[in-house]
């Protein structure tokens, strides 16, 4: 039995060392092969080169022929909005474009770096690229994640991230608006305010329409009209009589103005922002914002089973990292945080969401309310 | 070495099979009387308790939520609730019926997360022998109301356990036991002497 056992641990280490090792031999293969000769030796003679390496060589050269980005030149071939993919895109209005539409009609992507600036320094673009979708300055921006069920909680990889927008008066919200899967809560959702210690009000809003039904419970801050500027913590939308529901957690505010943005990054000053994120509260964020001609943030997430930093550049209001500014403990791919810059002005803070893998711990999914 | 190559191999098949740990958070909310019997016509009074030291979130934390209480009122009256502190009051009480039963809802905040967050009064209505049967349900029988404020709202589903108090005879005074006996007493000597005659 013991032998057994050892044979099946022997056979699981060199399956998982094979995998690895095979991966790599194919990127030596590609990278010491002239794919010219490949493909011109496969056209001589289709038999003498395997296949797997033809379209290899195929993909790659095609790849090599177009660029990144297509930069924007106004015209409708070059339009980055009318392709699949649009929606998530930095040169987009994507989903905000129901909220605010631009007041030209057919907008062109919100001004988020000079038209030209896309031209000289494309790789941004392709950086840089918002997840799940870009944030126009002085409109609602939010994220939220996603579950099945009620709880509001589960595993990372039966967890969605999308956008959340919530009406200021609390009595209505959706989660992925214009998005497949948009969930929209029912309409007049009656909220009620309590105190907090922590400078926050406690806004407990439902309702019900027939058998569907509304929930939030967030900490939120209000203008002097009592209009809601910033909130966050749990949604859940369900239809009682199916037995059917989904539920989350959000943060979502309404984003700063682009002549604030300015102004902040003309003085060249940093912000510190820091909070609890609302999935799991044990974790703890700071973001440091520093504005300038070339905004950029840092920040950290520190949870007694894990840390990890990451940094990227402030694009308008959007904060969205770049993957080579993740510590080394965040591994794997698709990895992203992505933010935006909430005001008002003299109370700022941050929405954002974070999609990273740790290293032994696995996926992180988790959205925050960070306040300045 | 058989165990540990075994869990070895656990552990790794879980891990490649990306299999999650997950952490089972339980919470308590029941009702506690101040007496499991009570006279005809008594007073009594049943604590709103909750045990929630599990959840997610700061511990004591700040807790809210709803419940609503169901009872015969043929059986009992109620004539009360008052939070206790730190708990606060936010809405309710609130009196109704459902299916021959009568509904008392309240909905409180600022809990800490293991005590009593307010007491029910009621007075007995039934007969002796009767026995009153109060049922508890979170107000919200969908989504649920509570949840730990602390550093951020977590919802939580707690389990709600209900309780009973028997109708009793109304007792007599010691005092009365102390006047019968004497008085059967005389009675007694006073038979004594009749029969000496």
């Amino acid at each position: 039995m013991i032998r057994t056992m050892k044979n099946l641990l022997l056979l699981m280490l060199v399956i998982v060392g094979f995998a690895a090792g095979g991966a790599y031999a194919a990127d030596i293969v590609q990278s010491e092969r002239d794919c010219a000769e490949i493909l011109e030796q496969w056209a001589n003679d289709p038999d003498s080169v395997p296949r797997h390496l033809v379209d290899e060589c195929k993909e790659s050269m095609a790849a090599e022929t177009a660029p990144d980005i297509m930069p924007f030149a106004g015209g409708p071939a070059a339009d980055p909005c009318a392709g699949p993919g649009a929606s998530g895109s930095a040169h987009c209005w994507g989903p905000w474009s129901s909220l605010a539409p631009a007041a030209s009609g057919e907008a062109p992507p919100p001004d988020l770096l000079p038209v030209d600036e896309y031209d000289l320094r494309p790789e941004l673009a392709n950086r840089y690229d918002p997840v799940v979708g870009s944030c126009a300055p002085g409109t609602p921006c939010g994220f939220a994640t996603i579950v099945d069920g009620i709880s509001g909680q589960g595993p990372a990889d039966d967890t969605a991230i999308a956008s959340f927008d919530l009406a200021g008066d609390g009595s209505q919200f959706t989660v992925a608006a214009g998005q497949a899967g948009e969930i929209a809560s029912v309409g007049g959702m009656t909220p009620a305010y309590t105190n907090r210690p922590d400078g926050y009000e406690n806004m407990r809003s439902g309702g019900a329409n027939g058998a569907l039904r509304s929930r939030l419970i967030a900490r939120v801050s209000r203008n002097g009209n009592g209009d809601i500027v910033t909130a966050a913590d749990a949604w859940a939308h369900g239809d009682a009589a199916a037995g059917t529901s989904n539920s989350g957690f959000f943060a979502t505010g309404v984003s700063l103005a682009q002549n604030e943005v300015n102004a902040l990054n003309t003085s060249a000053v940093s912000a510190v922002f820091n909070g609890p994120m609302s999935v799991d509260n044990n974790t703890a964020a700071t973001i440091t914002v520093n504005f300038g001609s070339d905004p950029t943030w840092s920040g950290g997430w520190t949870n007694p089973g894990y840390a990890f930093n990451a940094g990227g550049s402030l694009i308008g209001v959007d904060l969205v990292s770049d993957p080579g500014q993740f510590s080394g403990n965040v591994v794997g791919s698709d990895n992203f945080v992505q933010g935006a810059l909430l005001g008002p002005n003299d109370t700022k803070s941050i929405a954002h969401v974070i999609d990273v893998e740790i290293d032994g711990i696995g996926r992180i999914r988790d959205v925050g309310l960070l306040r300045e | 070495m058989l165990k540990i190559l075994r869990t070895v191999a656990i552990l790794i098949a879980l891990s490649l099979a990306g299999i999650p740990s997950t952490t089972a958070f339980a919470a308590s909310v029941y009702l506690d009387p101040s007496s499991v019997a009570v006279a005809e016509n008594g007073d009594f009074t049943i604590d709103l308790m909750m045990n929630a030291a599990d959840t997610l979130g700061s511990h004591p934390g700040s807790f809210g939520g709803g419940v609503v209480i169901d009872f015969d009122p043929a059986l009992a009256v109620y004539t009360g609730f008052s939070a206790q502190l730190p708990a606060t009051l936010v809405g309710g009480p609130t009196t109704g019926s459902n299916a021959g039963l009568q509904t008392v809802t309240i909905e409180f905040d600022t809990a800490l997360d293991v005590g009593a967050i307010g007491t029910f009064s009621f007075t007995a209505a039934g007969t002796a022998g009767s026995i009153i049967s109060f049922g508890i349900a979170d107000q919200d029988d969908f989504f649920g109301t509570f949840a730990n404020h602390i550093p951020t709202n977590q919802p939580f589903t707690p389990t709600f356990t209900g309780t009973s108090v028997a109708i009793t005879a109304i007792p007599v005074p010691a005092a009365a036991w102390l006047l019968l006996s004497g008085l059967g007493a005389i009675g007694g000597l006073r038979g004594f002497r009749a029969r000496r005659r």
